[in-house]
């Protein structure tokens, strides 16, 4: 897959597994994984800088929570992220749309 | 489980850096691994191979935990470093700037000292040749130069000047040496250079070059390069007499106690060749500037005719002409400055400065000055001249030649900036004060230019707000003082007030009118309110009935009650205003609403806005139609029909003497003299406007019928022997001469047998 595309995608992926409630790194990596039916894979190398630079744009609000002796880095959105997120989501669905509409007629054709 | 140091890798801590971000960093991904080596765990319980494959997966933690401490730090870094580059851009700029002036000092040092080398090796030079000169002898007027080189500082003598034989300006003094005044020491005149002896001697005389002397207050030189040239001494001297002469420095000059005929002089020295300008201010204000040139080796004495002191002031009489209709209304103010002209005396002019410019206020209805105010150390503060009667409404002004110039100044307050016209135009060049008069003990009656009129009216047509929008023409105005409420209003108040006294002016007809009588009858009197209107003009109101009207009263309204206030007079009372529906109701005491009370004595008016045709300013219709002789008197004589709105000319229908009109003073009358009425004509306003008393004058309006006479109101024109008429009921003036809308009639004037 093309990696512009595919970054995109990964930051929609990411605020849309956050925007079911606060949640943190690893289990965003396996609601991710486990929802794609394991499709996407996200690697620790993508997902923390992304979560990092997400919540630098301000589209994520983190908060730190004990667990287990540990702390623990909570993510959920913030009203500008849940605002790109439907952005991306519409465009997403847009180009979606698109490109099944292209390939759906050559499949007619052919 | 993983005893990893995460942050191994990071560069050390900076003093920028957020002092929690690496434990963060290391906590979060320690969460994340300590997360992975659960669920590994789970799967086989190994715990070793646990950790292997969650470090497998993981890649490397520090290299991670790195990256995530350089991105958050990016910002940081960039910032440093853009900070840092324009910190070294700003030094080396600013190490080449100081190099180049430094560079460029250098440069003019040398130039100034080779000038200065130049300078003194000339000096030397010029020094020798005068050395080698004989000694001149002292001849009439001319300077005498000592001959010693070491003896005293060279200097030279001027010399006075008998009565008769006064130097012409510019010229030498020619006094013989026996009557030249004694040479002062050298140690009094100081040291003059021998290559610059210019030297300017200023003798002050008043009127004429014959007058009496004058002492200035002050007399300076200044040269083209901005240098101001010291008065070095003045003197006394006596011309005709033997009294020995006195010497009087700048501060302290005076003529009293001495005798005989004197020149007072200044003189100034050590004058580098230069074209200078010559300020000379008198006692009493007045000065003048002059250009002089001096060359070198040319003394000049000059004198100097100064005019008579100007102090005294006479009382002027001033009025403004009649002005148009539409400047009569209240947004308008007239105002002359007036201040005392500049005096010619040969080329040289003299201002004055003590004289102030006076600004005179004008009533724009009456032409009355109502205010005078006058630029003073402590202010300007006006004097209220509207107490006082006509006749005694003087303003006190300089004797003799007086400019002046008229403003009239639009006066909407608060909602938009305040227009102000000026005629002439002031300019930087020349302030507008153009227009000369002789100020004695007299009258003048001043016009505003037509020109300058219809300037404004252009301006004020094309600036005209919407209806709705508030005109707070009357907030400002002194002479309409009374309208707004005595107490303070707030801003919003004030608007709305000019909004309801903008919407109360002009004409309103009454179509109900009832009166609370004391015995607590209401009485409704048809007969009596049929046909009759109230007009608001600026603060004043009045009733009307067909050509009888009321005298103006002044009137005042507070929008701030409920139900708004209005005071006529002495009558208090309350009204409401919709749109174009009036209701007043108002008594000796204030009806507590706008109904009649039993009990209170009171009258009760429903008015209905009257409606004008296609007015420029439908609110602007005049209230009163003041007689105006001299546009009636140009009416004057006997007018023959030539067309009818029927188009029925001449004897049709009617002969020709019952179409023609005789017009005599205010009165009209119809040509077989069966009808009579008043006429007025307004010949201030364009075109000019005329009321007519009687629609029966003219027959041929109504020729079948005129028992059914009305008042007219109309617009007339004369073009020579030509007067057209376009006319309409009372309340419906027409604006044009609009014959689809209204009967235009056309009458030529009979000749005189």
């Amino acid at each position: 897959m093309d990696s512009r595309l595919l970054w995109g995608v990964v930051e929609m992926l990411i605020l849309e597994a956050i925007s079911h409630g606060p949640t943190y790194g690893y289990e965003i990596a396996q609601g991710v994984m486990s929802e794609s039916n394991g499709y996407f894979e996200l690697k620790e190398g993508s997902l923390y800088p992304a979560l990092h630079r997400l919540e630098e744009q301000k589209y994520l609000l983190s908060s730190w929570q004990e667990v287990d002796g540990r702390r623990r880095k909570y993510y959920r959105l913030s009203a500008s992220g849940k605002k790109a997120l439907e952005t991306k989501k519409a465009a997403w669905r847009a180009f979606a749309k698109g490109v099944e509409g292209v390939l759906g007629a050559q499949l007619t054709t052919s | 489980m993983l005893p990893l140091d995460l942050l191994a890798d990071l560069p050390e801590p900076s003093d920028d850096e957020p002092s929690s971000l690496r434990a963060d960093i290391a906590d979060e991904l320690a969460d994340h691994l300590q997360c992975a080596f659960r669920r590994e765990v789970l799967k086989d319980g190994d715990a070793a191979a646990a950790q292997r494959r969650a470090l497998d997966r993981f890649g490397d933690p520090k290299q991670l935990a790195r990256r995530l401490w350089r991105q958050a730090m990016w910002s940081r870094i960039m910032r440093q470093r853009i900070v840092s580059g324009l910190q070294w851009m700003v030094a080396v700029t600013a190490m080449l700037i100081s190099g180049a002036v430094f560079w460029q000092q250098s440069q003019l040092l040398a130039e100034l000292r080779h000038a200065r080398q130049e300078d003194a090796a000339e000096r030397q030079a010029l020094t020798a040749k005068l050395d080698r000169l004989e000694l001149p002898t002292a001849t009439a007027g001319m300077p005498v130069y000592p001959s010693s080189p070491s003896g005293p500082p060279p200097t030279y003598e001027y010399s006075a000047t008998p009565v008769g034989s006064e130097p012409t300006p510019g010229a030498y003094a020619s006094t013989p040496q026996s009557e030249m005044e004694s040479p002062p020491g050298p140690s009094e005149y100081g040291q003059l250079p021998l290559s610059r002896p210019a030297l300017l001697t200023l003798s002050f005389v008043q009127e004429t070059e014959d007058g009496p002397p004058v002492s200035p207050r002050s007399v300076s030189l200044t040269s083209s390069d901005g240098g101001e040239h010291i008065e070095e001494r003045s003197s006394l001297i006596a011309l005709n007499t033997n009294v020995p002469p006195r010497i009087e420095y700048p501060n302290g000059r005076t003529a009293a106690g001495a005798e005989g005929v004197y020149r007072i002089k200044s003189v100034f020295r050590s004058l580098e060749p230069d074209l200078y300008q010559l300020r000379i201010e008198l006692d009493d204000g007045q000065w003048s500037e002059r250009l002089v040139s001096i060359r070198d080796e040319k003394p000049q004495e000059l004198t100097i005719v100064c005019p008579g002191p100007r102090t005294k002031k006479a009382p002027v009489s001033m009025s403004i002409k009649p002005l148009p209709d539409w400047m009569q209304k209240k947004r308008f103010e007239i105002e002359v400055e007036v201040r005392a002209a500049p005096i010619e005396i040969g080329q040289a002019k003299w201002a004055t400065s003590s004289l102030p410019t006076q600004s005179i206020r004008f009533d724009a209805r009456t032409g009355l000055p109502v205010a005078i105010s006058a630029m003073t150390t402590r202010g300007s503060p006006e004097l209220d001249l509207r107490d006082l009667p006509a006749e005694e409404r003087r303003v006190f002004l300089p004797v003799g030649a007086v400019a002046y110039r008229f403003e009239v100044n639009e006066r909407p307050v608060e909602v938009r900036p305040v227009r102000v016209y000026q005629w002439p135009e002031s300019s930087l060049a020349e302030d507008g004060f153009r227009h000369v008069i002789e100020a004695h003990d007299n009258t003048w009656e001043l016009e505003l230019p037509q020109e300058f009129l219809e300037e404004v009216a252009r301006d004020v047509r094309a600036s005209e707000p919407p209806p709705s929008d508030p005109l707070p023409a009357a907030a400002a105005d002194p002479a309409h003082e009374g309208v707004l409420p005595a107490q303070p209003v707030s801003a919003p108040d004030v608007s709305k007030q000019l909004r309801i006294l903008d919407q109360l002016q002009g004409r309103w007809m009454v179509i109900d009118g009832r009166a609370m009588m004391q015995g607590g009858n209401v009485v409704a009197n048809k007969n009596e309110y049929a046909g009759m209107s109230f007009f608001f003009h600026g603060n004043t109101a009045f009733s009307a009935k067909g050509l009888e009207r009321g005298d103006p009263l002044p009137f005042s309204i507070d929008v701030t009650k409920n139900p708004m206030w209005i005071d006529l007079d002495a009558m208090k009372g309350t009204f409401r205003l919709e749109n174009d529906s009036l209701t007043i109701c108002f008594g000796i005491e204030r009806p507590p609403g706008l109904d009649l009370a039993q009990g209170i004595q009171a009258e009760r008016y429903v008015l209905k806005r009257a409606v004008l045709h296609d007015e420029p300013d439908k609110r602007a219709e005049p209230a009163e139609q003041r007689p105006d002789p001299l546009a009636q008197r140009k009416l004057e004589g006997a007018w023959i029909p030539l067309a009818s709105p029927e188009g029925r000319t001449q004897v049709q229908g009617v002969s020709i003497e019952a179409g023609t009109i005789i017009i005599a003073g205010d009165r009209a009358t119809r040509g077989d003299g069966k009808v009579e009425c008043k006429i007025a004509v307004n010949g201030a306003t364009l075109p000019w406007r005329i009321d007519i008393g009687s629609s029966a004058l003219l027959s041929i309006y109504n020729p079948d019928d005129p028992s059914e006479e009305e008042p007219l109101e109309g617009i007339v024109r004369l073009e020579g022997d030509t007067l057209t008429m376009c006319l309409a009921p009372a309340g419906q003036r027409p604006a044009k001469f609009d014959e689809e809308n209204f009967p235009v009639f056309v009458f030529k004037r009979k000749a005189q047998p």
